[in-house]
């Protein structure tokens, strides 16, 4: 199997079908992440392929300091920041009560372990809506680094070359998101106890 | 819930909800579309097309009238202009009928009189 540099290297020679190939590589990925962004299926498909677009026209900028996937990722959540932008400033057509409260905000996460009886799935299924909650309304940096690191596997090393910060600086965001997180679940996880 | 616990809960609780899988009709022709918008098709070649042919002949009988009716309509012009010229030169150079003798006779005293007053002659 050819590697990410490999491959690049051909599509740089000319080779550009040979493209499709990382396409595929991290398709699911990219638009996975940008769903966790998004919630909506079709945008992050999108937002993603924009994402995939990008990166091909920049392909020679691209000198291979971090891998492909960092670089791709720190487009598609870039991709995702400003679509998130440009929604905040239509008018909603159906109200939530606060911006950060519209479910179109939130992160999605899996439904409950069908095995669970239907009382448990329910508990489960409410403390994944109350998580996601509390994850859409995090700040952007805080809410992009617990994203990467927590829902998507990122190493703090790969975080922050994707948010273009300092290690220090990503730790700092993660350990924020985890408190803020921490005091918005603390009433329904004392219930769970 | 001390800070610990809560990390400990957290990483626990997203292993087993981890993120949603996208739905299976959207993906099947992912990559197709990234790779055309990549190499998209030559919208800008001619297709023949029947409205195209239908405005295309409109479009080449207005620029047949407009090419002929152009010079022509100067051409018309000019020659109308050159016989308004020529028809003013003839008068007093080659009248080509005879004029009365009444009228000789009026030219000459005319003439005779501006002779006297030292006017030009042209």
């Amino acid at each position: 199997m050819p590697t990410d540099p490999e491959i690049i290297e051909a599509v740089l020679q000319g080779d550009a079908d040979r493209y499709g190939e990382l396409v595929s590589r991290y398709q699911l990925a990219a638009w996975k992440l940008a769903y966790s962004f998004v919630g909506d299926w079709e945008e992050a498909k999108d937002l993603s392929q924009n994402g995939f677009v990008k990166a091909y026209r920049h392909l020679a900028r691209f000198r291979g300091g971090s891998r492909f996937s960092t670089w791709l990722y720190r487009i598609v959540v870039n991709e995702c920041k400003d679509f998130l932008r440009r929604r905040r400033r239509q008018p909603e057509l159906v109200s939530f009560g606060k911006s950060g409260e519209d479910p179109k905000d939130l992160p999605a996460i899996d439904p409950p372990d069908p095995r669970a009886g239907p009382r448990e799935t329910a508990h489960q299924r409410e403390l994944a809506g109350k998580l996601s909650q509390a994850i859409g309304m995090l700040p952007m940096k805080q809410k992009s680094v617990f994203i990467l690191h927590h829902l998507h596997g990122l190493s703090l090393e790969e975080v922050s070359q994707v948010m273009g910060c300092r290690l220090g600086t990503a730790k700092t965001h993660l350990f924020r998101a985890g408190e803020n997180l921490r005091l918005r679940m603390e009433p329904y996880l004392n219930r769970e106890a | 819930m001390n800070p610990k616990a809560w990390e400990h809960w957290l990483s626990g609780w997203l292993q087993r909800h981890p993120v949603q899988e996208p739905p299976e009709q959207l993906r099947w022709n992912y990559t197709r579309q990234v790779m055309d918008r990549i190499h998209p098709q030559p919208v800008w070649v001619f297709r023949p097309r029947p409205v195209f042919g239908l405005a295309g002949a409109l479009a080449a009988v207005l620029a047949v009238v407009v090419v002929v009716q152009t010079p022509s309509r100067a051409a018309r012009q000019a020659l109308e202009l050159w016989n308004e010229v020529e028809s003013l030169e003839e008068v007093p150079s080659n009248p080509e009928e005879p004029a009365s003798d009444k009228e000789v006779q009026d030219l000459e005293k005319e003439l005779r009189q501006m002779d006297e007053s030292d006017l030009p002659i042209s």
